[in-house]
């Protein structure tokens, strides 16, 4: 049986073998092959948008380059305040992770 | 009680399997061989005879054996066979499918909060349930019988 990553990208080149010809959205991030596999292994894990984020951010991470990271699939909307970014905190971190380290922090006591 | 909790709510209150629930109904067709080639969806409140359309889209192609709930006082498809409890053992076909995609896909605890996101979420199982299904070919029995699973696929 191969691993989470090797059934993955199966299954990205099963998906872009049919959908390669489809043009990438010119204000897009991910290709619609990208989109569709993304949408296949959501359905297959079968829970919600959260822990499934959890399940990209753990298994694909590692092998995105850190340069693709820089760009997020789903950016955050410009934030009107202008406040920093460390204060709003960003979209694709845990909620509890970002609460826990706040209350953590001496800096905040 | 899970009724009204939310304005915004897309579940509707309908039963199944003798017992209320409030959420959406999901209509399969299944060919010979356990594979989905036709789906539709609606609130739960709906009846089950509500999807005779689908089953007229394959009028020409193939008959379709569905239980009682599918029979419509203004008349049934040509195609359509109704089939009593019990009569017939394709029921367990379907029961396996639907037993794949509860364990596996989990497709009985959906909770998008949008229409359009719960009819994507339902589309992306069925494609995911037939591509895996297929993954390492077609590998029917001496009698024809092709098992289907996607237990090893469960993430």
């Amino acid at each position: 049986m191969p691993t989470t990553i090797e059934f993955i990208t199966a299954l990205f080149y099963e998906v872009d073998e049919q959908l390669r010809a489809l043009p990438k959205h010119p204000e897009a991030h991910l290709w619609p092959s990208e989109v569709v596999t993304l949408g296949l292994l959501h359905a297959l894990k079968g829970v919600g948008n959260r822990p499934f984020q959890s399940l990209v951010d753990a298994r694909l991470s590692a092998g995105i380059s850190a340069a693709s990271r820089a760009h997020p699939a789903l950016s955050s909307p410009q934030d009107p305040s202008g406040l920093d970014a460390g204060v709003l905190g960003r979209s694709d971190r845990a909620w509890g992770h970002r609460h826990l380290g706040h209350r953590a922090d001496p800096s905040h006591a | 009680m899970r009724e009204g909790r939310s304005p915004q709510q897309i579940g509707r209150k309908g039963v199944s399997n003798h017992r209320w629930i409030v959420g959406g109904k999901l209509c399969l067709l299944l060919n010979q061989w356990g594979l989905i080639v036709g789906w539709a969806c609606d609130t739960a409140n709906v009846a089950d005879n509500t999807f005779q359309w689908l089953i007229r889209q394959c009028e020409e192609q193939m008959i379709v054996l569905s239980d009682t709930g599918f029979h419509a006082a203004e008349g049934d498809p040509a195609n359509l066979k109704l089939c009593q409890r019990g009569e017939w053992e394709d029921r367990m076909l379907v029961e396996t499918v639907l037993s794949m995609l509860t364990l596996v896909c989990h497709l009985k605890k959906v909770m998008h909060r949008g229409w359009a996101y719960f009819q994507a979420r339902l589309a992306f199982t069925m494609a995911a349930f037939n591509v895996l299904v297929q993954w390492q070919g077609f590998q029917p029995s001496t009698s024809g019988f092709v098992p289907l699973s996607l237990s090893g696929f469960s993430l």
